[in-house]
């Protein structure tokens, strides 16, 4: 197989297309996060009040 | 490496390998894909196991940890994203391609909140593994090909996916999307 070389590698810092995709900047998942945090408040107690049917029902949770 | 070994768990969900339980064959079958979905849920049903068979994807679960019901799942394969060139070659970015995701409409429709599992699940399961996939063979971002809907492509550019300028995907689509993809946008992020 072959390597990449100074020069071929010199070009494809200068490849435009290849700078913008590496480039690009992570995303900000502060928003992301945020909605994250709220529905795992909501499923915990969506699974609270499984629990307890499931319970009451005498069925084991998995 | 382990599924195991990368404590994806919350206290929520679980994350499964296909066919890792023997109760899984029967939620696959029990899935149902979104409206305009259908895709998704045949690739589950009749192409998810061949692809593992022959190394094609990876296929994953995401199941609820209390009920053990099948939540969404999503599959993963290693790709690249080609880029054009000055003179008639083009070079390579390696990725990994997150080449199906669904949410279990049957799940979705336990709660109103449960609209959100999608984002959860990406950020919480698909993210991190991705990430350890990419700290072990070299991957410079995730992509996908989104079906052409304006709603998919908002909640994915919520996900942090973006997309190139016009004539940047023209040259991605004439160089590596595959033909069953036609029609779709590719949607990347750096990891």
């Amino acid at each position: 197989m072959r390597i990449i070389t100074d020069e071929y590698r010199k070009e494809l810092m200068k490849n435009k297309v290849y700078q913008m995709i590496v480039n690009t900047p992570k995303p900000d998942f502060t928003q992301l996060d945020r909605e994250c945090a709220e529905f795992e408040e909501w499923i915990a107690e969506v699974h609270n009040r499984e629990r307890a049917a499931m319970a009451s029902q005498g069925e084991p949770a998995v | 490496m382990k599924l195991d070994s990368l404590g994806l768990n919350t206290e929520h969900f679980v994350i499964e390998h296909l066919l890792d339980s023997a109760v899984n064959r029967q939620l696959i079958a029990d899935f149902v894909a979104p409206n305009n979905a259908g895709g998704l849920e045949s690739y589950l049903k009749l192409q998810a196991e061949l692809d593992e068979v022959g190394n094609g994807s990876r296929t994953y679960l995401i199941k609820d940890a209390t009920t053990g019901k099948l939540a969404c799942y999503f599959s993963l394969r290693t790709g690249l994203v080609a880029v054009r060139r000055e003179d008639e070659l083009f070079d390579t970015i390696p990725g990994v391609e997150l080449a199906n995701f669904a949410v279990n409409e049957s799940y979705r429709s336990s709660g109103a909140k449960v609209a959100k599992i999608g984002g959860y699940v990406f950020r919480r399961f698909i993210l991190p593994l991705v990430k350890s996939v990419s700290d072990l063979v070299g991957a410079q971002c995730l992509y996908i090909y989104a079906l052409p809907e304006e709603k998919l492509i908002r909640y994915y550019s919520s996900l942090g996916f973006g997309r190139l300028p016009p004539d940047m995907e023209s040259f991605v689509y004439s160089h590596v999307k595959p033909a069953y993809d036609q029609g779709c946008i590719f949607m990347y992020q750096e990891l």
